[in-house]
């Protein structure tokens, strides 16, 4: 579901799909759930109440709020998220949130939010990515959530999370769910080829070679050029830190010694044709997963289904692995992931906020989401839900969820996206397919996205200082 | 519209001249009540629209410092145009489509005038069910059609590919950086070849007949009948195709937007339209893509009506 991070926004087609994937794949699982649900469904209301507090007291406004019954609306995309709403309006009989469906965020949904605040309708609630957050947050646009005690909530979370929704003791969104990153391999042609599970960048870079040299038509991995999400998540994990800001400005750090790294090192493997080049999520793509020219997917957790949906013929041939690291230091990225905010326009703050801690934190919401929405929670005691904690047939038995787990512990908590993401990982996306079409590079690419972004911000009024 | 002046004169005559003056010296509303439900809808779907992006040009959000404030509406003057005439990429765009309609314009009019003459040659069979089939392809919504296309040219799945391979043509990347725009190119002509045909022939079978049989009693063959009669009669149509194509080509949307999800040369600024809808609807900027849309559609109006007077120049010196 995540995917749309960084992703080409103009591109409305691609996150539909991505919402049936979803649902395609939880499928299965939601037949599972159905069954729990029926015999939990009583217990839902009783279990919010009484096991929030056990995580800190978050259930206070939940139980304190019983005066006129207040309407909420709430924007978001996640498959399925409507049975969680109406978990939240059983049992919060004085609050009733109304839910409208629209696509997701790149796909539109976030010019139409931003025209709606511009006009001062916008919603009480809606999904945003946390990409997507910095360009709300510095629009004015974003209920701080701390006076409504969200802050009790920060040690239900995964520690990167919170460090993306909170500016100081600010809070602006809920985190929902993350997409932390691992190596997706062919465990039957890394076998096949003779080749090592790479635990390091420059071993990756060795089995790439390797397996062009016995077969030049099978590659390490894809390259597509217009996805950024995934190349921002390889610089989180190089240690990268985009946007800083000071007490009175933003600095602007694209173009920083991590991700001229890995910009180096994808250039290395294009120059070398160790990787295709070719759009991902596309017909052509599905078709070189399941025949074998493509050997790995550095991607995040809900990759799984990606995988598992489109190239269903290699069932038991896939494996997960830690994403390579940068030399011995461990060290992971994400790619993907959003929130749940409460826009300023909103006339029940409060009543809101209670909505977006419930939805992100109570248990039998965190299981729909998990097998209607595809989502990986950015709970951590979501992250133990036997749904996110199994092994998984398709891959072998193996019980993937676990190497994601301990990725999305060691995503950099400092890394923060700026406040134009929209316009600079489409300037990157289309220097980037510049530089593989044969003009100009990854790094020169980098250079001039860090440039563009510097000017953009200028001329937006924004005070800002360049550290490239 | 010969037809009704001349039953008109034959019944009424000199009876209706005055019938009308006095109509009008009555000044009714009528004439203004009839075109009301015309002008309401034009100036509620062309003008009101058209005067609300050139409104909204003029204007931008400006935020301050860190910017968690909200933005403020300022009047810019025309800062927007100059931001539209400095990127780089914007231009890049409008070269691309005026190289793509400098190849692609000729090439489809010259397709269809041959298929309009074909179908309208003296010794053409079956020409209803050729008509129907040409004109097919402009039946297909044009997403649909770059969709079906974009299989085609996908390498590792497109027949096209595979069949150069079996003849050892070797293999050709129909998306890369420097084809796709051909492969476009392609899919438009596809589309659009039947559509332009269509005019042609209903010019050419405006033509009367005796001009041909004159031609033919004096010797020339059908050949020459074709390039020396029919051609020059069917230019009128020809200056029409022409612009219906200019102007399709400078709004060239549908065809790069599709084939944008598998091919990775065609950027988010392929085309100006392009550029404008990622403006407005990506990179949350209305104000700088309502000003990429009015340069636009000033840059359409001028090569429309710029051919326009070019070609009527023409016919009037000869």
């Amino acid at each position: 579901m995540k995917t749309t991070v960084g992703i080409d926004q103009a591109r409305p087609d691609r996150s539909r799909k991505h919402r049936r994937l979803a649902v395609g794949g939880a499928a299965a699982a939601s037949l599972m759930v159905l069954a729990s649900c029926g015999s939990s469904s009583k217990s839902a209301s009783s279990t919010a109440t009484t096991a929030a507090p056990a995580n800190g007291g978050s259930a206070a406004p939940t139980t304190a709020y019983s005066g006129p019954t207040v309407d909420l609306t709430f924007w978001s995309w996640v498959p399925g998220i409507q049975a969680s709403v109406d978990q939240f309006n059983q049992s919060h009989p004085n609050i009733h949130v109304n839910l409208d469906e629209v696509t997701s965020g790149a796909a539109g949904t976030y010019s139409k939010m931003f025209s709606a605040l511009q006009a001062g309708n916008a919603p009480d609630l809606g999904q945003v990515e946390y990409y997507a957050l910095p360009q709300f947050e510095h629009t004015g646009g974003l209920v701080n959530l701390a006076p409504y005690g969200a802050a009790s909530v920060q040690s239900d979370f995964v520690p990167w999370t919170w460090s993306q929704v909170s500016v100081g003791s600010a809070v602006y969104a809920i985190p929902q769910d993350t997409g932390p990153m691992a190596l997706f391999y062919r465990k039957d042609l890394f076998a096949k080829y003779g080749l090592t599970v790479p635990t390091t960048w420059a071993q990756y870079l060795s089995d790439a070679q390797k397996l062009h040299s016995e077969n030049p038509n099978a590659y390490i991995t894809s390259f597509s050029p217009a996805d950024t999400g995934q190349f921002a998540g390889l610089a989180w994990q190089a240690g990268a830190n985009w946007f800083n800001t000071t007490s009175s400005s933003w600095i602007v750090n694209i173009n920083d010694s991590a991700t001229q790294k890995v910009a180096n090192y994808w250039q290395q493997l294009l120059s070398q044709h160790l990787v295709k080049v070719e759009a991902d999520f596309a017909n052509g793509w599905y078709k070189d997963l399941s025949d074998g020219t493509l050997l790995t997917w550095p991607s995040a957790v809900w990759g799984q289904n990606t995988i598992a949906t489109n190239a269903a013929n290699t069932a038991n041939d896939w494996a997960v692995a830690p994403l390579p690291n940068w030399g011995s230091t461990s060290a992971d990225g994400n790619w993907g992931g959003s929130t749940t905010v409460v826009f300023k326009d909103s006339k029940h703050p409060a009543q809101a906020a209670v909505f977006a801690e419930w939805l992100n934190t109570n248990q039998p919401s965190i299981t729909n989401l998990i097998n209607k929405g595809g989502l990986y929670p950015a709970d951590l005691q979501g992250e133990k839900q036997s749904a996110v904690d199994s092994p998984v047939a398709f891959y072998g038995n193996q019980n993937i969820w676990s190497t994601f787990e301990a990725g999305g512990k060691l995503v950099n908590t400092s890394f923060k996206w700026g406040p134009t993401m929209f316009t600079t990982l489409t300037d990157m996306g289309n220097l980037f397919s510049k530089a593989t079409g044969g003009s100009g590079t990854l790094a020169s690419a980098i250079a001039t996205t860090q440039s563009d972004t510097v000017s953009g911000m200028k001329s937006q009024g924004f005070s800002v200082q360049s550290a490239g | 519209m010969t037809a009704t002046t001349e039953a008109s004169s034959d019944t009424a005559g000199s009876a209706r001249a005055p019938a009308r003056r006095s109509r009008r010296s009555r000044r009714t509303p009528a004439p203004i009540g009839f075109l009301a439900p015309f002008l309401v809808l034009f100036a509620l779907f062309f003008l009101i629209p058209i005067g609300y992006a050139v409104y909204e040009s003029l204007f931008a959000r400006k935020v301050s410092g860190l910017g968690l404030a909200a933005p403020v509406t300022k009047f810019v003057g025309l800062s927007n145009y100059s931001t539209v005439f400095g990127t780089a990429s914007f231009i890049q765009g409008i070269e691309r489509v005026l190289l793509f309609g400098i190849v692609q314009v000729p090439v489809m009019l010259a397709f269809a005038t041959l298929l309009a003459m074909l179908i309208d040659s003296v010794a053409a069979r079956f020409t209803r069910f050729f008509r129907l089939a040409f004109f097919l392809p402009y039946g297909i919504p044009g997403v649909v059609a770059a969709i079906v296309w974009s299989f085609l040219y996908l390498p590792n799945l497109s027949p096209i590919d595979s069949v150069l391979k079996s003849l050892h043509f070797g293999s050709i990347n129909l998306l890369g950086a420097h084809t796709v725009l051909w492969s476009i190119a392609n899919i438009v002509t596809w589309e659009y070849t039947g559509y332009n045909m269509l005019i042609i022939f209903a010019g050419l079978q405006a033509i009367p007949r005796e001009l041909f049989e004159a031609a033919r009693v004096d010797g020339a063959s059908e050949w020459k009948i074709a390039m020396r009669v029919k051609l020059p009669l069917v230019v009128p149509s020809l200056v029409l195709t022409s612009v219906f194509s200019i102007i399709g080509t400078l709004q060239l949307f549908s065809e790069p937007q599709v084939l944008r999800a598998i091919s990775t040369n065609i950027v988010t600024t392929y085309t100006p339209n392009l550029s404008a809808y990622n403006e407005a609807f990506t990179l949350n900027n209305p104000n700088l893509a309502a000003a990429m849309a009015v340069v636009l559609a000033v840059g359409t109006f001028i090569l429309s009506f710029g051919f326009l007077r070019l070609t009527s120049r023409r016919s009037i010196t000869r």
